[in-house]
């Protein structure tokens, strides 16, 4: 999923996703199509990167544009090295051999964790048993190879290889690698997190990238003598690659590449756990999250090799594991949840009879682990039989780790198992529920707690509601604490916020809720996504954070089974603030009728209001009904867009019902010289009016009205939030900027989860990079441009905004950019019916 | 065939392969001689008794005595040998006969064992393997302590024939476990550091067993007797056969001799020359001079230094420098002592650490070091290099930047001093060239101008930033 927030100076990053749908073609696919695999060199020679020819700059959101299309999947590979102990992970509770066998290293059904009546899982793994519940664990039992190899050398090459024969002189991953790559270059595809690449990562022709579980510590200055030296040291890089001397250049120009790009993703090495596999798996974390096209991430840990010492040892490894994967789904973007497997391999498992050093020695069969959300949980494969079996005798396999392997390419990567085996007639395990980026349903009784830490288990409300106004007031503040979280978000973490029994939101019976979110000291370009807080959301960024700026947006989300929503923070730090302004319910309340927008204010015309700028603390007191299309009487709320215009300084706009007092609360926050919107929810106060309040600077307002709540309109529905339209990839249009003065038609009834009878949709519009100020106006297909604009935005900057926009008789709403050149991309976050 | 010439060209590539740099006075020194076959033996003339570690650190702070064991084979490597093959050599058995000092746990053990590799590597294999396997570094290492008749353990026994004598598919299981047998008894003694080496008869399985095609343990009635382990390995260096069951069918029926003196071969062509199997000629000369002199070191190597094949260009081309061979040579570029320099924490980050190899089949040769993030290290301690040769810049009033003995005055870098200038400000070019001086170091003419190109565009207090990337240049990163 791209992130909306890039700089279009990445073009030739573009060059690598498709000009059509990106749902619709794998890489491998399109670089065949578009002939990248032969004709690139000019592009992508050996001796260069994309990257050298991006213009790289520190802003990490440019890498967040990465080629990765919303249903590839990546898979997180996992290898515990020296030969784990299968039978004290997943345990044999039934099985008296096992016992009689493994004597005092024997884990006692009591000590595990059952998951059946023949099956225990370490007593460590507790969040696989969380996966086994959510039924996203796979264990596949009995893996191996014919003709056992039991050197630690040779079995790990043969399982790294994907071949039990044969001089291992590239890996599985590798050359699928070189498939999906076709000729081109990519630092980005397939990653080791450690010091150097594994046999399983390097390919026929293409290898992967060795990333440290740290900062990179040289190669991302922006002191002028550094990039100097770096410059040097590219120039001195360059030469024959079929040299040593060439190889060792190219890869000093790779690692001040990496550096580039990575540097912003990873925190300080103190901010890591001690425990590498923890931090490895972290960074990964954090490399999926900021999308720059990673298929395959892998780290390998030890010492499994208990040959003495196990009681002590085989449980720390179990600890480590388990909290590695912990750590990967507390950082890991709720968006990529659906795209996301891991999986585990060894060299060989350890034998059923345990020796008198405390320990096993080198066995044969095992089980592993694949779980993630799409997963199909369950057992897989066979569990050997230990009947009869004598000290030095291994146990029988009954999968081969090849058709284990394949059932991750074909389910997972996007195919060509066949080809990467050689040639083996592949035995699909079936152990995907769903292919990568499909979510999974509500499961039956939807019980997951949702937010960080847990396997996501369901999505939001999907259920029609009506709509409560209520007064508006802060939920949370970051800065100072209010609502119970105090300091900013760190990077990939979510923020959880309680929104029911607080601030005039009923305890229960709360479909979704309208919230002002604002973004406060962000330390990074970047996103944040505002989610159900138990919704697999898809990738969708609901504003975009600026060092430096204040940024709000306006949300209307499904609140979770907890009675909560989350606030994902993508890049960098960032404090948050929250502030509700209604929400919809099931029983009867008011209802939308959605209006072609119409402009009610406009300081600087004098529509609505004298025709001056609004000094700092000014207040300007708007009546709303019976203009605009909203009725003289009988409305309840209204739904208006705010622009501030032209601010001479910093500030905040706050929007309340007339007559009440003004509440510490902001609906648009604005900074000297940028024009800034926000979608506003209010009550209407005394005589059918709102008031307005500008904190500071002075500067026009404006303000359209696109809808109003009465008794008898319809009724809301918060859907997931999908992404609709994203005029980068040509996802819902066609590829390319919207040029000034042009439109674009959206469908928007039927898709991404609206039902086709739909009245209006919620939509998060963003403008990236306009080449000139700007704005934006979503209006209903069919009918005439109104005076309105949904989305105001300077010259180069990057803005969200909420959109509620009528949907015309064909189904679409229509797009319509004012000046310069723009891309938009709208992600749905609900719709009235 | 013919030996290869004495040039300027393969003496430097044979000073580079051998004593990690091709130092201006080691040059001249061989230069001087006859012939290449002089040359080599030159090289080859170690010392006798070669100096070892005195630790520094109490024995309570056993980590640090294995900092000070890493510093001091460091400086040996760069600057106190009299004769670097020495260490060279050494490096290469420490990567091939793996012990690891956090599983041996003692830098007194750690310190016999690659005190062995740098007295005796030019010796016998036969004999360093056997005094090796008996060596607690290796006993524990591989696990050698837990083997016991009542519950072997074949860590050691497999290990030894599969990475340090004979390669996979030369033995069967059979032969695995006889060999675990027979290496039963040999033990330790964890409260003991001085003499911890135990022999147990009572954890001995001394009965006769087949092992290779020859029949050991025959002389069970003295049951107590230790020298079963090792009677595995004249067999294995002897007269053994690659058994019939064997996987590795192109050595099914060959005497393990044989086999093992290829085997050996392909590893000291890896280390020394290219990643590549030996040529025909240069393997059968180095295969000969083990068979010919029973598992002698100085004639093997001889024979490899000699051949015209390890004088090819792919050869000269064809190896990168490990870490430990970068860092040795940035230590003499730049004069700075191991502790001085401070980068054994680096070395990790590159990939390679002494005293402590990944596993048992140790260190990987070229590729193995070449990507990204092996760079990072790589840059990062060259730039550790450069500021404790550039430490005094700063703060001095007219502080010289140290290399290698010599020195440049501020006053020759920056043309902007407080003081008279006691040499004539040198241009980007002189400057250049003196700091090449300086490391005794050679660049090809299109680096050095790329690093001259730089200072261009540095300002003059920037510029002696130029050392950073003549420690960086690729060309210091090929061996």
């Amino acid at each position: 999923m791209l992130d909306p927030d890039i700089s279009t100076a990445d073009a030739l990053r573009h060059l690598q996703v498709a000009d059509v749908d990106a749902n619709a073609l794998d890489r491998r696919r399109f670089l065949q199509l578009v002939g990248l695999g032969v004709g690139a060199g000019a592009l992508v020679g050996p001796a260069s990167s994309l990257l050298d020819l991006s213009l790289p700059g520190l802003d990490p959101t440019v890498w967040a544009a990465g080629p990765a299309g919303p249903n590839d999947g990546v898979l997180i590979v996992i290898g515990m090295f020296g030969g784990n102990d299968g039978l004290n992970t997943v345990v044999p509770i039934n099985d008296q051999q096992y016992y009689g066998q493994h004597r005092s290293l024997a884990i006692r059904p009591e000590n595990t964790l059952p998951i059946d009546a023949v099956t225990g899982l370490n007593p460590e793994l507790t969040a696989f048993k969380q996966f086994w519940d959510a039924g996203q664990l796979a264990i596949v039992e009995g893996i191996g190879y014919p003709d056992p190899d039991l050197s630690h050398f040779n079995s790990m090459a043969k399982w790294m290889a994907g071949s039990p024969t044969g001089v291992p002189t590239s890996g599985w991953l590798g050359r699928w690698l070189d498939g999906h790559l076709g000729g081109a270059k990519n630092l980005y595809a397939a990653a080791e997190i450690g010091q150097s690449v594994p046999l399983h990562l390097v390919g026929q022709v293409q290898r992967g990238t060795a990333v440290p579980a740290g900062r990179p510590a040289f190669g991302a200055s922006a002191n002028s003598n550094d990039r100097n030296i770096y410059a040097a040291l590219r120039r001195l890089g360059a030469g024959d690659p079929a040299t040593w001397r060439g190889r060792v250049g190219g890869a000093m120009v790779d690692q001040l590449d990496l550096a580039t790009t990575l540097a912003p993703l990873i925190p300080p090495d103190d901010q890591l756990s001690d425990v590498p596999l923890v931090a490895e798996m972290e960074v990964m974390a954090r490399l999926v999250n900021a999308n720059l096209g990673l298929r395959v991430l892998s780290a390998g840990w030890g010492d499994f090799d208990s040959h003495a010492g196990q009681p002590n040892a085989h449980p720390a490894r179990m600890r480590e594991l388990n909290a590695a994967v912990q750590r990967f789904f507390q950082v890991l973007s709720p968006a990529w949840s659906s795209r996301v497997t891991i999986m585990t391999y060894s060299e060989f498992g350890r034998t059923s009879w345990s020796n008198d050093g405390a320990g096993t020695d080198h066995g044969t069969s095992a089980p592993h682990f694949v779980l993630g959300a799409n997963v199909r949980g369950g057992r897989y494969g066979q569990r050997p039989s230990l009947a009869g079996l004598a000290r030095w005798d291994r146990m029988p396999f009954h999968v081969d780790y090849r058709d284990y392997y394949g059932s991750l390419i074909d389910g997972w990567l996007g195919g060509g198992a066949s080809e990467v085996l050689g040639g083996r007639a592949i035995q699909n395990l079936g152990l995907f529920a769903r292919s990568p980026g499909v979510v999974p349903p509500l499961p039956p009784g939807g019980s997951g707690t949702g937010g960080s830490g847990t396997p996501p288990s369901g999505s939001g409300a999907t259920v029609p509601g009506d709509f409560v106004a209520i007064a508006p007031s802060r939920l949370c503040d970051t800065r100072d604490g209010t609502g119970g979280s105090r300091g900013p978000i760190g990077h990939g973490q979510t923020l959880r916020v309680r929104v029911t029994g607080r601030a005039g939101v009923p305890a229960a019976g709360v479909l979704a809720v309208a919230v002002n979110v604002t973004s406060v000291d962000a330390t990074h370009r970047g996103f944040f996504s505002v989610f159900p807080s138990n919704a697999p959301v898809t990738g969708s960024s609901s504003l975009n954070p600026r060092p430096g700026r204040t940024v709000p947006n306006m949300a209307i989300v499904g609140v979770g089974p907890d009675g909560c929503i989350g606030v994902y923070n993508a890049f960098g730090t960032a404090n948050c603030v929250v502030d509700v302004m209604g929400f919809v319910r099931q029983e009867s309340a008011s209802r939308l009728t959605p209006l072609v927008p119409d402009r009610v204010l406009d300081t600087r015309t004098g529509n609505g209001a004298p025709a001056r700028r609004v000094r700092a603390g000014g207040v300007i007191d708007l009546v709303i009904a019976g203009r605009g299309g909203v009725p003289a009487s009988g409305a309840d709320s209204v739904v208006l867009n705010v622009a501030a215009v032209n601010p001479r300084g910093a500030g905040y706009v706050s929007v309340w019902p007339r007559g009440q007092a003004r509440p510490l609360i902001s609906n648009l926050n604005y900074n000297a010289g940028r024009n800034v919107p926000n979608l506003v929810v209010c009550k209407l106060g005394a005589g059918g009016a709102v008031s307005l309040y500008a904190s500071g600077g002075d500067l026009d307002l404006i303000a359209d009205v696109v809808g109003c709540f009465t008794a008898s309109g319809d009724r809301l529905v918060a859907v997931t939030p999908t992404r609709l339209l994203d005029t980068r990839v040509g996802k819902g249009a066609r590829r390319g900027v919207v040029r000034g003065g042009t439109e674009i038609d959206l469908a928007v009834a039927g898709a991404g989860g609206i039902a086709p009878q739909a009245s209006a949709v919620i939509l998060n519009v963003t403008a990236t990079d306009p080449s000139s100020d700007t704005h934006v106006t979503v209006y209903p297909d069919g009918l005439g441009r109104p005076n309105a604009s949904s989305l105001n935005v300077s010259a180069g900057d990057t803005i969200a905004n909420l959109v509620i926009a009528k949907i015309g008789a064909n189904g679409k709403v229509r797009l319509y950019n004012h000046a310069g050149a723009v891309n938009l991309v709208a992600d749905v976050t609900g719709y009235f019916i | 065939m013919a030996a290869p010439p004495l040039t300027e060209a393969n003496v430097r590539h044979l000073l580079r392969r051998t004593e990690f740099v091709d130092r201006p006075h080691r040059v001249a020194e061989l230069l001087a001689l006859g012939s290449i076959d002089d040359a080599v033996a030159n090289v080859l003339d170690v010392a006798v008794t070669p100096p070892s570690v005195t630790f520094t650190a109490p024995v309570s702070r056993d980590w640090e005595r294995g900092q000070d064991l890493t510093h001091f084979w460091l400086d040996q490597m760069a600057h106190d040998s009299i004769r670097p093959f020495q260490e060279r050599l050494a490096f290469f058995w420490h990567g091939h006969f793996c012990s690891e000092f956090g599983k041996v746990g003692s830098s007194m053990l750690m310190r016999e064992q690659i005190d062995l590799w740098r007295k005796e590597g030019l010796g016998n294999i036969r004999a360093l393997v056997t005094t090796m396997s008996t060596q607690v570094a290796m006993i524990r290492y591989l696990d050698n302590n837990q083997n016991r008749k009542t519950s072997p353990n074949q860590n050691f026994a497999r290990e030894l024939m599969e990475l340090f004598l004979l390669g996979v598919g030369n033995y069967t299981e059979a032969d695995v476990e006889a060999s675990t047998a027979a290496w039963t008894g040999h033990t330790d003694q964890w409260n003991d550091d001085v003499s911890p080496y135990r022999w147990r008869a009572d954890w001995h399985d001394a009965s006769p067993k087949d092992f290779l095609g020859r029949r050991i343990n025959t002389d069970s009635a003295t049951s107590a007797w230790p020298g079963h382990g090792p009677e595995t390995i004249s067999v294995i260096l002897g007269d053994g056969t690659v058994p019939q069951g064997a996987t590795n069918t192109a050595n099914r029926n060959r005497a393990t001799r044989a086999v093992a003196a290829e085997f050996l071969s392909v590893k000291l062509w890896a280390s020394f020359a290219t990643d590549t199997p030996p040529p025909a000629g240069a393997m059968l000369a180095m295969r000969t001079a083990l068979d010919e002199n029973d598992f002698a070191v100085r004639p093997w190597v001889t024979a490899m230094l000699t051949h015209s094949d390890f004088y090819t260009d792919s050869v000269k081309q064809g190896l990168v420098r490990t870490p430990v061979e970068y860092v040795v040579a940035l230590l003499v570029a730049t004069g700075k002592r191991s502790r001085e320099a401070n980068v054994t924490w680096l070395m990790e980050a590159m990939g390679q650490r002494l005293l402590f190899p990944p596993n048992v089949s140790g260190w990987r040769p070229n590729g193995y070091w070449v990507n990204a993030s092996a760079m990072e290290g790589r840059a990062r301690t060259a730039q550790s290099f450069f500021w404790a040769s550039n430490r005094d810049y700063w703060t001095g009033d007219d502080g010289p930047i140290t290399l290698a003995g010599g020195s440049i005055m501020r006053s020759e870098i920056t043309a902007r001093t407080p003081f008279p200038a006691q040499l004539p400000v040198l241009t980007n070019a002189a400057f250049i060239d003196r700091l090449l001086e300086l490391t005794r170091l050679q660049l090809p003419a299109s680096t050095v101008a790329e690093i001259v190109r730089y200072a261009n565009g540095a300002s003059v207090w920037e510029r002696n930033n130029a050392l950073l990337l003549v420690l960086l240049a690729p060309e210091m990163h090929l061996a």
